[in-house]
């Protein structure tokens, strides 16, 4: 059995958490408030690191004045909690969401698009025709400006199935991953706190 | 038949702590076959020449290091072997703690800080921050997690864009993720990325392996523990992975419970019905 | 004014950003370069002021919780305390200092890997209570399911090399064609809510319902 103090904290708050699954319960929302509070101010201390190390450091350093642009646009959110002048915060909000989708677009199109069709439409052995017929057939399945019809209806059947088996595997994987972090738990219970574990 | 498909929700969950607890404390054994995907990464990181210069994003918290951090560890014991440097970085908040931690429980921790390895800790804004990073690594990341200037390092000379990297190893359990790196790093840089995946994310980054963007992924709990048996460092993965395979026959058994009274009920149902449509006739029976 | 130029103003940064990717590294465009670049260093800064609003709602709410002497008053307590210390902590001192480690590693680390962990009980008995296979659809998802869950563990290549191996196809092909599908797809939705977005009929980002 450990001796750390340490350990026998986190083992503690350990079982407060899992508790939860019996029932909720005062230890529980202690162990949970805590967690939050914590979380909640490391949070605030890296992201003050972010400010300090990428901006305010650079403008009192090096004379970089140019960071004061960022600087007052991010302590503009903060009118949001101010009735009156909450609509300036809709400025930083449009800068963010700029940058954000702008990032987002580009990556889409290079990464998510072309990329993948490029990666579809090059066959080679009878999975690469496997590949590119399942993908068109998925594909269909999404196509909802028109309803397909006739002989050609039965595509979107196939796509149907093909995403049937790609949410099977998930589920497969997603109970796999579920597992290894209660397995995780338990190592830590019976090894590092109790000892008991070979 | 009736009494398996009513397991009270209690029991349940003692029979799933006694399977996973059980093999836990009294291995069984069952071999672990390395699997093509795994060795793949492997063979990727060991194609790295001494002295290359590798980004490793701790993109992992707490909460998923369970699955993750056997991974970490075991990518970064290869890493260490082969005498490559590595910066560490991190898009997740809790990321940082999680670099500081591996670099302390492997062999880095007798590594040099600064010439070998670094941590410069984490960058906010998700995607649009791996965008940043990509083009310009100084200016994202100008400081270490502590806040010295990452200029004075000697690993960071001459290393000014995601170009410049040799490979990006990231250990990631969601956003941002292997596939952020895909789409603000790979499209411009073509700079290899190997992929520490949770076991729910592996059918998702799926598509992105198969294109080549993403070089090779380590999956889930059972990827760690292969890559500890190819880098002989066998550590919790391997300790976990008989009460994975049994969890995984709970489960297995549980949803037949579910569904072979189902299958043959089905059956039962079907031929109730015709049986009752015989009977009375223009009633009809199920559609 | 209110609306127009913050729309403006996004739509101006979207494009330089869009656009920086697909020039060249001609001099006469440098400058689109450079202005995607300072953006995206801007952007970082940005996020993080905007990681302080979670902090605020989460301050101003258990004030208040205290303030009012509400029942769950003792909880807000605990979080705004830990809080607290910990923003004191890490910014007077660095998170290098030892009992912010302390509460990092032995109270942050535990709580969080236990939540995620107890999410294994609610799935084991989901999929015993509810997965149940009535159609050609659920019976095709239920035995991958099986079959992953067996290939992609050490027991399945015990019970048949058949397991391993009919997991990675699935992995490889199907799954991959189905992922692909929904990528696919999701790209396009990226890329159509955007031009909404330009064209100011989406303006929900500013709060704006219409």
């Amino acid at each position: 059995m450990s001796l750390d103090f340490g350990i026998w904290v986190a083992g503690l708050v350990t079982l407060a958490i899992i508790s939860h699954v019996w029932k909720e319960n005062p230890l529980y929302r202690s162990a949970e408030h805590l967690y939050v509070g914590i979380s909640a101010g490391h949070a605030v201390v890296v992201a003050w690191g972010n400010i300090r190390d990428t901006a305010a450091k650079p403008m009192q350093e090096e004379g970089q004045l140019i960071w004061i642009i960022p600087i007052l646009l991010g302590v503009l959110l903060y009118t949001r909690y101010f009735k009156k002048i909450a609509w300036v915060a809709r400025y930083p909000i449009a800068v963010m969401v700029g940058i954000g989708t702008g990032v987002a677009v580009r990556g889409a199109i290079h990464g998510d698009f072309t990329q993948q069709i490029a990666a579809t439409v090059s066959v080679g052995s009878v999975n690469d025709i496997l590949l590119l017929v399942f993908v068109i057939a998925s594909l269909s399945y999404f196509f909802f400006s028109k309803e397909i019809k006739g002989p050609l209806s039965s595509v979107p059947q196939l796509g149907k199935l093909v995403l049937m088996v790609a949410f099977g595997a998930a589920f497969g994987t997603t109970v796999m991953g579920r597992m290894a972090l209660l397995i995780g738990r338990i190592q830590f219970v019976l090894g590092d706190w109790l000892g008991i574990m070979k | 038949m009736e009494r398996l498909q009513s397991i009270p929700k209690a029991w349940i969950y003692v029979i799933l702590v006694v399977v996973l607890a059980g093999p836990l404390l009294k291995p069984i054994g069952i071999p672990i076959p390395i699997s093509e995907e795994v060795s793949k990464s492997f063979q990727a990181i060991d194609s790295l020449a001494p002295g290359s210069v590798v980004v490793f994003g701790f993109d992992y918290s707490p909460g998923n290091a369970a699955e993750m951090e056997p991974q970490a560890l075991a990518i970064l014991e290869h890493l260490a072997e082969k005498q490559v440097k590595v910066i560490g970085i991190s898009f997740q908040v809790q990321g940082p703690e999680m670099a500081t931690k591996a670099f302390a429980n492997t062999s880095w921790a007798e590594k040099e800080y600064g010439v070998d390895y670094v941590n410069l800790g984490y960058r906010a804004g998700g995607q649009a921050a791996v965008a940043a990073f990509a083009t310009d690594i100084p200016g994202t990341f100008s400081t270490d997690y502590s806040g010295k200037p990452s200029s004075s390092f000697p690993i960071m000379q001459g290393i000014k864009t995601a170009g410049d990297i040799d490979m990006i190893i990231t250990i990631a359990p969601g956003q941002p993720g292997p596939e952020d790196y895909v789409r603000q790093v790979y499209g411009t840089y073509k700079t290899r990325i190997i992929a520490g995946v949770p076991a729910v994310a592996i059918t998702q980054v799926a598509p992105y392996v198969q294109a080549g963007q993403i070089e090779g992924i380590l999956g889930g709990l059972p990827g760690a523990a292969e890559c500890e048996i190819l880098v002989q460092k066998r550590g919790q993965a391997v300790a976990a992975m008989d009460a994975q395979s049994l969890a995984h026959l709970l489960i297995i058994v549980l949803i037949a419970f579910r569904n072979i009274p189902n299958f043959f009920g089905a059956k039962e149902a079907r031929a109730q019905s015709m049986s009752d449509r015989t009977h009375h006739a223009g009633r009809g029976g199920r559609s | 004014m209110k609306t127009y130029l913050p729309v403006l103003i996004m739509t101006v940064i979207a494009l330089l950003i869009i656009l920086d990717f697909f020039v060249a590294d001609a001099p006469s465009v440098q400058w689109i370069k450079s202005s995607g670049l300072v953006l995206r260093s801007w952007g970082i800064v940005i996020a993080a002021f905007a990681m302080g609003l979670g902090a605020v709602n989460l301050l101003r709410r258990h004030t208040v919780a205290v303030s009012r002497r509400e029942p769950e008053a003792f909880y807000s307590v605990l979080l705004l305390g830990s809080m607290l210390v910990v923003m004191v902590l890490g910014i007077a001192s660095g998170t290098d200092n030892p009992t912010y480690s302390f509460l990092f590693n032995n109270i942050l680390s535990p709580a969080s890997a236990t939540m995620y962990a107890s999410i294994a009980f609610y799935i084991v008995t989901a999929a015993y209570r509810s997965f149940s296979a009535k159609s050609l659809e659920s019976w095709v998802l239920l035995i991958t399911a099986v079959i992953v869950m067996l290939g992609k563990a050490p027991i399945g290549s015990v019970i048949s090399d058949i397991f391993p191996k009919a997991a990675d196809w699935i992995q490889a092909i199907p799954n991959t064609a189905g992922m692909r599908a929904i990528v696919m797809g999701a790209a396009l939705g990226v890329v159509s809510s955007a031009v909404k977005m330009f064209l100011g009929l989406d303006r929900t980002y500013l709060g704006l319902h219409d």
